[in-house]
């Protein structure tokens, strides 16, 4: 922990969630976060974010701290962090990637889209219809022809797993 | 905003499809980190994805889309029936391909309208690999040459003859990688010299024609090269921080074309990062004399790997690299074989080196290593001279004995460690066969009369609870009166932590 004489000299951002909720972080954290840096070198230290809930904010600002700590002899550590971070339900995995999205952060976007696509590779149509909740609105016909188009992308077995 | 999907107004109590509602970007983002033949398949899940695929500007056409189960079709009639679908149907330019082909018996024509299609497309991202063939490399279609947005090139065991006259140079390049590509020397050297922004370039070419090579690139920051050239001039390189040579027969030569170790290094004022094998080292250098009449202040990491055959000689040339590079913070030493021991000579014994310190050497690392007595001698000679020292790393060859890793523990531990800080670490990745059982009251015995009053940190990982590992530690925490820390991993990665202070 920081103590109250260095809080002071550092430089210090407040962001605020969609519900409302108050964070203060250092400002070196915060500027991994393309849409705060840019906020930030226009003068702002107050940041409304409201598309990011609390929930999704308070473990990326868990992963930004981590991140900005990065140095030659922690690599394993970071390493074990992010397994830990992704780790979790797809609720929680697209509620993060809205938000870093949002936020731009380019690392974490490209570990969340990967995880993601990761855990759907190789599933069937049918599978992934059930995981999201995709409502399917063709007919048979109609879903019968598309098949038959790309009839090579349907070829072999699939992963009917839903988890 | 009005809903657009109607079960979800209508049944507030089913789940969102939340997936389908993620920003466009997002979709793609994660649709681009799929296989072609997964991506392809969401135009079924619903109206919405019926065409996203279509949209995506980054495409990856690998084995995955044409081997099924039943393979009966061969790579070229997919190709032959599914490219032109693929080009009428793409609704975005595509800016990154990837192309992997890992057999194929014809050259489909296809793959040239494919590079034509994409060359008027504005690509920037392209790679293309072919499978390795001895002879009769496919040569790749002129149109390459019109790809005049390319940032990144990757090209595969092709053939690459002359572009057209009207080819003035790849002017947005920044990385090159040609690997088991047919190229003649004068037009690798062109299209290196044409790429004035060139900064990342990977080269494993085997051979090249005549086998002279001059590279020369204001921008360039990464080199790597591995191959037989037995000639390579690094010229007007103002910016290189890392160069790796492996595999190479190389002829260290200079601007003026005469074979000097120090002409070739001495330019490379900027050089962070050097990366040599044993063949780059010493084949062509002939005997690597006791210091290179060269000093680079730049260098900071240096690894020296396929290091083999004799314990001397790669202990010899890792000091006198070492001493060329006084900022040296990174020596990391990987040994691939050793056939014997020898013993090592006087010269480099800890005393005679009396002069030198390396004052920026944080972190040590040696791999395969086998405890041979020159090997020894430069880890005590790098323990004792190293005032910043924060970790030695040893890695052992796998069969060496957990007595004999007893051994070497205490006999470094034994060295006055100029840093206050050193850390030595004991490595072995893999179980090894438990000792012989008249290994097992080796230690205790024979180390019955030592005391390790330097030694403050130590980490043993891989251990097998067999009986020599535990005395050594019941005797490291006996015999250490400075020991600080102790950490030890059991063979199968549970982690037990002993500290004593």
């Amino acid at each position: 922990m920081a103590s109250t004489t260095e809080t002071k000299q550092k430089k210090m951002l407040i962001l605020k969630s969609a519900d409302n909720d108050e964070f203060e972080i250092e400002e070196s954290v915060g500027v991994q976060s393309e849409t705060i840096k840019n906020l930030v070198e226009d003068g702002f230290t107050f940041v409304p974010l409201p598309n990011v809930y609390t929930k999704a904010l308070i473990k990326i600002i868990d992963y930004l701290k981590k991140h900005a700590n990065k140095t030659d002899s922690n690599d394993e550590e970071i390493k074990t962090f992010d397994k830990d971070f992704v780790n979790t339900t797809f609720d929680d995995l697209f509620e993060l990637v809205s938000a870093a999205n949002y936020l731009h952060i380019s690392c974490l976007m490209n570990m969340l889209c990967q995880t993601i696509a990761d855990r759907i590779k190789d599933k069937s149509p049918e599978a992934v219809r059930k995981i999201f909740h995709i409502n399917c609105d063709y007919t048979p016909e109609e879903e019968a022809k598309i098949r038959k188009a790309n009839a090579q992308a349907f070829e072999g077995q699939f992963d009917e797993s839903l988890d | 905003m009005p809903p657009t999907d109607k079960t979800q107004y209508c049944c507030p109590t089913s789940p969102l499809d939340v997936f389908s509602n993620l920003p466009e970007n997002v979709i793609y983002e994660i649709l681009m980190c799929l296989s072609f033949k997964d991506v392809v398949r969401t135009s079924v899940l619903s109206k919405k994805w019926r065409n996203i695929w279509c949209r995506l500007p980054e495409l990856t056409l690998d084995e995955t889309f044409w081997k099924t189960e039943k393979d009966l079709g061969s790579f070229t009639f997919y190709f032959t029936n599914t490219s032109p679908h693929i080009l009428t149907l793409h609704s975005v330019p595509i800016t990154k391909l990837t192309l992997c082909i890992n057999c194929l018996e014809t050259y489909p024509i296809e793959i040239d309208n494919l590079i034509f299609f994409l060359s008027e497309n504005g690509i920037q991202h392209l790679l293309l690999r072919f499978p390795f063939t001895r002879r009769n490399p496919h040569e790749l279609p002129s149109s390459l040459f019109t790809c005049l947005r390319l940032r990144h090139l990757t090209l595969e065991n092709c053939l690459v003859l002359t572009p057209p006259v009207s080819f003035k140079g790849f002017d947005r390049l920044i990385s090159l990688e040609l690997r088991g590509v047919t190229i003649s020397s004068k037009l690798l050297q062109s299209l290196i010299s044409h790429s004035p922004l060139l900064e990342q370039l990977v080269l494993q070419i085997l051979d090249i024609s005549p086998g002279f090579i001059e590279i020369s690139g204001p921008m360039l920051k990464s080199f790597d090269y591995t191959g037989h050239i037995s000639c390579i001039c690094l010229n007007n390189v103002p910016l290189l921080a890392k160069l790796s040579l492996t595999d190479s027969n190389l002829y260290y030569t200079g601007a003026a074309g005469e074979c000097d170790i120090a002409k070739f290094f001495e330019p490379l004022s900027t050089l962070e990062h050097l990366h040599l094998d044993y063949l780059s080292v010493s084949r062509r250098v002939g005997e690597v004399p006791a210091t290179i009449p060269f000093v680079l202040h730049s260098v900071k990491h240096l690894c020296l790997s396929g290091m083999y055959f004799d314990p001397l000689e790669v202990v010899t040339s890792a000091l006198c690299w070492i001493r060329s590079f006084p900022n040296l913070q990174y020596m990391d030493i990987q040994v691939a074989n050793f056939f014997h021991n020898v013993l090592a000579p006087k010269s480099l014994q800890v005393e005679c080196f009396s002069n030198v310190t390396f004052n920026h050497l944080r972190e040590v690392k040696s791999e395969g290593f086998r405890g041979t007595e020159p090997e020894m001698q430069l880890m005590e000679l790098l323990l004792a001279k190293s005032p910043m020292l924060v970790r030695m790393f040893i890695k052992l060859y796998r069969p060496v004995e957990e007595s004999a890793r007893a051994k070497i523990l205490a006999k470094l531990s034994k060295v006055k460690a100029a840093s206050p800080k050193a850390e030595l670490n004991i490595f072995l990745d893999k179980l090894i066969d438990p000792a012989p059982s008249d290994a097992v009251n080796e230690i205790p015995a024979s180390f019955s009369d030592m005391t390790w009053n330097h030694l403050r940190s130590a980490k043993l990982e891989g251990i097998t609870g067999i009986k020599p590992p535990m005395e050594l530690i019941k005797l490291l925490l006996a015999k250490s009166s400075m020991l600080v820390r102790m950490l030890i991993q059991s063979n199968n990665g549970e982690e037990f932590a002993e500290t004593r202070l």
